[in-house]
């Protein structure tokens, strides 16, 4: 597998509190979130490291036309974030493997995400 | 009567509310603010052009598919998008 990319994000959680407690905060939320990651308890930090997980992918892919909409993190057995892709982004995401990493200290979250090509399933010629 | 409450803006009441909303930005360099600049060019990062894109819907009362949004890059691609979709 090759290495396509790897992306970075920082988010500053007092950010997207001000946006949230704005008129338009659940026009954000319903903009950057999966429909299964909104509820009615949502807090700043959880909403913060979604940004800032799916800004790292959209850095890591070096395409900026992904919807965040139709990306969601779940975790995994061993407790690791991972992406779970649906809808348009599902087919593009099939030809990568992606890791994520998740950080918060105090007032700021981060996100690294690594991406790797899956290599081909065509069996190479004799 | 419904039918004013209802028209769209024209391109010109389109681009002075755009630039209006974008100058609420506390980083936005108003003397930056032309149709070709880049919400970048101008001071927003990418949490800030969400934001200003959402406020945008908000106020003019339109809600842009995430297609639609995602192809905003300039402030003249946010007054022609805007432009073409109705009003809620």
């Amino acid at each position: 597998m090759n290495i396509v990319g790897i992306g970075i994000d920082i988010c500053k959680v007092s950010r997207i509190a001000s946006i949230l407690e704005k008129p338009y905060g659940k026009r954000f939320i319903s903009r950057v979130l999966h429909p299964c990651e909104i509820k009615n308890d949502l807090d700043y930090d959880f909403v913060a490291s979604r940004w800032a997980a799916k800004e790292a992918l959209v850095k890591a892919l070096g395409y900026r036309l992904l919807p965040f909409t139709h990306v969601r993190i779940n975790y995994n057995t061993l407790g690791q974030p991972i992406f779970l892709f649906t809808d348009t982004t599902e087919k593009l995401m099939s030809k990568y493997n992606t890791f994520l990493s998740i950080s918060h200290e105090d007032q700021y979250t981060v996100a690294v995400v690594i991406c790797l090509s899956i290599p081909s399933q065509t069996p190479p010629s004799i | 009567m419904w039918r004013f409450l209802i028209r769209k803006f024209s391109t010109s009441e389109m681009e002075f509310k755009v630039t209006e909303i974008l100058k609420r930005f506390n980083t936005v360099d108003s003397s930056k603010i032309t149709p070709t600049a880049t919400f970048k060019e101008i001071g927003l990062d990418s949490l800030d052009s969400v934001e200003a894109i959402v406020a945008m819907e908000e106020i003019l009362g339109i809600e842009l598919s995430d297609e639609d949004a995602l192809k905003i890059n300039t402030i003249q691609e946010a007054i022609n998008i805007f432009s073409k979709n109705p009003k809620n």
